[in-house]
């Protein structure tokens, strides 16, 4: 145990404690939840501060807090910039975000458009790479709140794996996108603030001048411009981010979600918000060495800095910070894909006749049961956190040209669209595993678009937009 | 006939050895006992083992014995190093009371700049297109 780890009942009164208020936020907030529309779109009318909070605060995840810092201790200053460039997502997101209220004002799921715009073929696909994609990403967070907890307190990895997810379950489960979104405005407060507060103590206590003389002598590729594997990693991050954020249904839904013109303004307000937080969080990786530590795992090196430079009352404070980023993204995460598996599976495979009520019990099974399935995956712990986001990388990537020409080139066919996601990320893992994480997306990517480039020179018909709303 | 005659003759010269590299192999085994690690990022992970506590210093030297950086052992935590340029580098755990222990032998040889300049090209040019494509879309979505 080191000065800074907080003892085992005070990290238990914080699980109960934050656990306790978020539960009853969220059964308030979802008392009035009648319909599937309620439930899982908020009704359909949310407004533009809402909208912004809860795309920044979904986008500040266990990512931004635990990984950000974590690449930067590997890559340094491009580790650092190159994370900060997963704001593009979201800023990129904002014309599609219109364009996808327009053309499917009563859609519910990015699985939806996918069926409607591409048939059976291309949306199988999709579902596999979204899929895929939800459960690594929920398994990080679960894993991310396991580390969190061994790193910062004397409760083990399986005890702060198992609260994140009891927690974050049960108030997805009482109050729907309504508790997520409303939780992810006060989470997204709580976050800014303290990791601000964090930068601002580590620029204080361990100085611009003693981190650049210690990272010269120890770690002089961190500051190396010409850093072989960073600069490979510095697009790849793009494309992972862009195409995590175009294929995901945790954006999508957020799309049908919002009111009427507000979709466009908020993802632009909220990217250009979440930008220079990777810079801050991932900043004080670069004090570590500096202050004599060297972590266990690369990505608890942000936790264990933060804790050192605030003390054992600090350490509460990043607890909190860090239990709020994750329980932000979890929640948003568990409601998309619940409503993606519920509509897109459920309905469309099992019971298409399924009433409102029908698909509202339905829907809350599949919370509880994905939580239980992340639970079983987390237990294992198999890479970190960085390796296996990055893994999810090559399938999120090769989504991102059949989304966009999906939206707006009307040529290119449901068989295109399904073999470039198809060759996309076969090529994507392959390169995974043959030279390393950093250069997954971008060959997935490049594949894809290579083959979606094909399909809309070869095809010989076009789609009629207005199929959708139909 | 001449090659019946050298048959036997290779034949012992194997098993020969064979039998010297059954006696002489547990001890180069031993001696070289200390696992080699490979980087092409400049990043590495030593694993902590049992025999490594009551040591108090993890020492990373170049390998003409210059030490490069040092590191606090704390008991059954592992290191991840990172930042370290091509060369090869020698970890040992010290202790004020007890010899140096090696730990591993770590070889760092990164990417080639061409490669990674090349993927980041890639990377550029096909993020401009996608901006000139989102860009172009939107207009004409816009006007329709």
């Amino acid at each position: 145990m080191t000065d800074y780890m907080i003892s085992a009942p005070v990290a238990f009164a914080i699980l109960l404690g934050f656990g306790c208020l978020w539960v009853v936020w969220g059964w308030y907030l979802g008392r009035h939840n009648k319909t599937i529309e309620d439930y899982a779109l908020a009704g359909r009318n949310v407004g533009f501060a809402m909208a912004t909070a809860t795309a920044m605060a979904t986008w500040i995840t266990s990512n931004t807090t635990l990984v950000a810092p974590q690449l930067t201790y590997q890559f340094g200053v491009w580790g650092m910039l190159g994370y900060s460039m997963a704001a593009l997502g979201l800023i990129l997101f904002a014309p599609l975000a219109q364009r996808i209220k327009t053309l499917l004002p009563n859609g519910f799921t990015s699985g939806d458009f996918m069926y409607q715009r591409y048939g059976r073929f291309a949306w199988a696909m999709f579902m596999i790479i979204s899929l895929c994609y939800a459960m690594g990403w929920l398994v990080s967070l679960g894993m991310a709140g396991g580390l969190l907890l061994s790193s910062l307190s004397d409760l083990d990895y399986l005890t702060g794996m198992t609260a994140i997810l009891v927690i974050c379950v049960g108030y997805t489960l009482l109050g729907g996108l309504r508790a997520v979104i409303a939780t992810d405005f006060v989470q997204s407060v709580v976050i800014i603030v303290g990791v601000v507060i964090v930068a601002w103590v580590c620029i204080d206590k361990v100085g611009f001048s003693n981190m650049h003389s210690t990272l010269s002598s120890e770690q002089p590729e961190l500051l190396n411009l010409l850093f072989p594997a960073a600069i490979m990693f510095f697009f790849n991050n793009v494309f992972f981010g862009i195409g995590e954020i175009f294929h995901s249904n945790v954006w999508w839904s957020r799309a049908f979600a919002f009111a009427g013109g507000v979709g466009k303004k908020s993802y632009l307000t909220a990217g250009l918000l979440w930008l220079p937080i990777p810079v801050v969080t991932g900043f004080v990786a670069l004090g570590a060495t500096s202050m004599g530590l060297i972590p266990p795992s690369a990505d608890m090196v942000g936790p264990m800095v933060a804790a050192k430079l605030l003390g054992s009352a600090g350490a509460i404070f990043i607890f909190v910070i860090v239990f709020s980023a994750l329980a932000s993204s979890m929640d948003s995460l568990l409601a998309a894909t619940s409503d993606l598996l519920t509509q897109d599976i459920y309905k469309k495979l099992f019971r298409p006749q399924a009433n409102s009520e029908q698909l509202l019990k339905a829907n809350r099974n599949i919370v509880i049961a994905l939580g239980i399935g992340t639970w079983c995956v987390a237990a294992f712990k198999l890479a970190t956190l960085g390796a296996l986001l990055n893994f999810t990388g090559a399938f999120v990537a090769s989504t991102i040209w059949p989304i966009v020409y999906g939206l707006y080139q009307p040529r290119l066919s449901g068989k295109w669209a399904g073999i470039a996601m198809l060759f996309g990320t076969g090529c994507g893992l392959a390169c995974y595993f043959i030279i390393g994480f950093y250069v997954a997306a971008i060959v997935s990517c490049a594949v894809s678009l290579v083959c979606c480039r094909l399909g809309i020179t070869l095809s010989k018909s076009e789609f009629q937009w207005r199929e959708l709303k139909e | 006939m001449t090659s019946r005659k050298k048959r036997p003759r290779s034949g012992c010269w194997v098993a020969l050895l064979l039998c010297l590299m059954g006696v002489f192999a547990p001890v180069i085994a031993a001696q070289n006992d200390i696992p080699m690690l490979e980087s092409r990022d400049g990043t590495a992970t030593v694993s902590w083992k049992a025999d490594y506590s009551g040591y108090a210093v993890l020492t990373v030297s170049s390998s003409p014995n210059k030490v490069v950086a040092t590191y606090p052992v704390t008991e059954t935590q592992s290191w991840v190093l990172s930042g370290l340029p091509n060369g090869n580098y020698t970890l040992a755990l010290t202790s004020p009371t007890q010899p140096p222990l090696p730990v591993a032998e770590l070889s760092v040889h990164h990417y080639p700049l061409k490669a990674a300049f090349g993927l980041f090209s890639m990377g550029m040019l096909m993020f401009a297109y996608l901006l000139f494509t989102l860009v172009r879309a939107n207009r004409g979505a816009a006007g329709d």
